[in-house]
């Protein structure tokens, strides 16, 4: 699956196409904003991030022009946050608006949800490290040909850890992360999750996937 | 205009004319007048000084008397010099140009200050869409590479975050426009927006979230509804004791339903309750913690009252605070 990144900071461009690609999504964009929707279009991308604030035309024209020849996915991601520039958004033809600065996580699943649903397709989801493959839309990780459920607050604290593979995550970060998906838990509710998820996954082979640092936190 | 005070103000005429009228009566008298040509006379001078008087009188406070209640009845005072009729008399015509010199000069202060306002309102707005663009990045770098320091720079950028959301707000409130848009959420999706802005606070403080009762309807402008909310919960995390303990209590009466927030903290001393959404108050807790700004509260009733919603606290010392939003049946 193929995204394409409309936005004039650089910054957010070089970053946002390393977090699309850690999750599986080719990535493309391209900085000659006078022939923006003819790149659009040409690069044959399964969803559009646009950004309003453009150099040439602001991203409600793009999005209209777009329209006229496409039906393409398109998430608006802007720093405008007033009534007017979401209701203009929606109703110019994009799929969802985002305001900045957004949730990287609640990014990625908005995406997910938006291709899932325009193309009925398996979204590329899936993550592996060292041998364990984590599928995020199935909720299962895998090693060998031994696979295992996992929670919601499993997966997320093993999503956490995969993403951020090799870097130590503090618990109270993996807490957050949890909330950020509504499960306002606490630490009791994290080292029972913690617990649970080893067990799992030494079911599975792979009983010291995760590091204790202590005083730290958690490393895979 | 009081017949006493009228009197008061004439009183040098009239002593005048007193002393005019005895004098001549007098010299009359000297003359050898006879006593009913003198008081004649007298009734003469007498009836038209009143005469004069009487009708000075009446048109003075006929003028002034509708003046005063023209001027209690506007609600826009400024508009008074516009709506006030030109009286007849001298002194008042004198007056009423120079009223209507000042407020022309008046009105285009107001419009150069309200110009000036306006603009820096803009410019505040502008500013905080640019600065959302770094901010943005940087998050995005520390999503890519989350370790133990950069995730600490993250719960920085959090805070600046939310500094500049309150600047936003800020200019915001101070606008006379209602540019919030009404619409239909529940108190829960309210709630839990604003836990996921202040989260890291709340799990470092070690602070645990209970709901009761939050499936309720309400209409108000979800921006701005967890804006306050996030206010309220950033107030609890900063003045917790101990473990902190925080409950969001829905509940529905006849015109209206409510959102009480209440904490296990600190409390606030009964002298300050009163105070406490006055702007740049701190109170005896600001002092005691410092890092009080005096602001958050303050825009809270502020954004509250726009919106035609109602906010209020109620706190006993050492045991915590409740602070109760109510919001109207249906507020379109």
């Amino acid at each position: 699956m193929k995204i394409f990144v409309v936005e004039d900071e650089t910054e957010i461009c070089k970053e946002l196409s390393v977090l699309l690609q850690k999750y599986g999504y080719a990535y493309e964009s391209s900085t000659d904003f006078a022939h923006i929707t003819d790149h659009i279009l040409k690069a044959e991308a399964d969803l559009v991030l646009l950004d309003i604030n453009l150099p040439y035309q602001d991203g409600y024209t793009i999005c209209r022009e777009i329209r006229k020849q496409s039906n393409i996915p398109i998430i608006v991601l802007t720093s405008r946050n007033t009534d007017f520039d979401e209701l203009m958004s929606l109703n110019i033809g994009a799929d969802d608006f985002m305001v900045k600065p957004y949730n990287a996580q609640v990014l990625m699943a908005r995406i997910e949800k938006i291709l899932k649903r325009t193309y009925e397709a398996q979204v590329p989801s899936i993550l592996t490290h060292k041998g364990l493959t984590i599928n995020l839309l199935k909720a299962t990780a895998s090693y060998g040909d031994k696979e295992v459920d996992l929670t919601k607050n499993e997966l997320g604290i093993l999503r956490l850890l995969v993403v951020n593979k090799g870097n130590v995550i503090p618990r109270d970060a993996i807490i957050d992360e949890l909330w950020q998906s509504d499960e306002f838990i606490d630490e009791n509710t994290l080292n029972v999750n913690i617990v649970r998820l080893r067990k799992k996954l030494s079911e599975i082979g792979v009983p010291d996937y995760l590091e204790t640092k202590r005083g730290l936190g958690y490393r895979v | 205009m009081k017949l006493t005070d009228y009197i008061i103000d004439r009183l040098f005429s009239i002593v005048m004319f007193l002393a005019a009228a005895i004098f001549s009566m007098g010299l009359l008298w000297l003359m050898g007048l006879r006593y009913e040509f003198i008081i004649y006379i007298e009734i003469i001078f007498g009836f038209s000084f009143f005469a004069a008087f009487v009708w000075d009188y009446t048109r003075k406070r006929k003028y002034y008397c509708a003046f005063t209640a023209l001027f209690d009845e506007l609600d826009e005072k400024t508009l008074l010099a516009e709506l006030v009729k030109k009286p007849g008399f001298l002194d008042g015509k004198l007056l009423y140009q120079m009223l209507r010199l000042s407020h022309k000069y008046m009105n285009d202060k107001l419009a150069e200050a309200r110009a000036a306002n306006q603009e820096y309102r803009e410019y505040i707005e502008m500013w905080v869409h640019e600065i959302k663009t770094p901010i943005t990045s940087a998050h995005l770098i520390i999503e890519n590479d989350k370790n133990i320091s950069t995730i600490r720079i993250d719960d920085e950028l959090n805070k600046i975050d939310h500094f500049v959301e309150q600047a936003l707000f800020y200019a915001r409130s101070t606008t006379l426009e209602k540019d919030f848009k009404i619409e239909k959420v529940t108190m829960k999706i309210l709630v839990q927006e604003a836990l996921k802005s202040y989260s890291k606070q709340m799990i470092v403080a070690r602070g645990k979230p209970v709901f009761v009762n939050l499936d309720i309807p309400v209409f108000a402008d979800r921006k701005w509804c967890v804006f306050i909310i996030g206010q309220i919960i950033a107030n609890s995390v900063k003045y917790a004791k101990g473990k902190l303990i925080l409950t969001f209590e829905g509940s529905s009466f006849d015109n209206g339903c409510s959102l009480s927030i209440s904490d296990n903290g600190i409390g606030i001393t009964e002298a300050d309750i009163p105070r406490i959404f006055d702007k740049g108050f701190t109170g005896e807790n600001g002092r005691k913690f410092g890092k009080s700004t005096g602001m958050g509260l303050y825009l809270c009733r502020k954004l509250c009252r726009k919106m035609n919603m109602e906010i209020s606290a109620a706190s006993s010392l050492e045991n915590g605070t409740t602070i109760k939003i109510t919001f109207p049946k249906e507020n379109f």
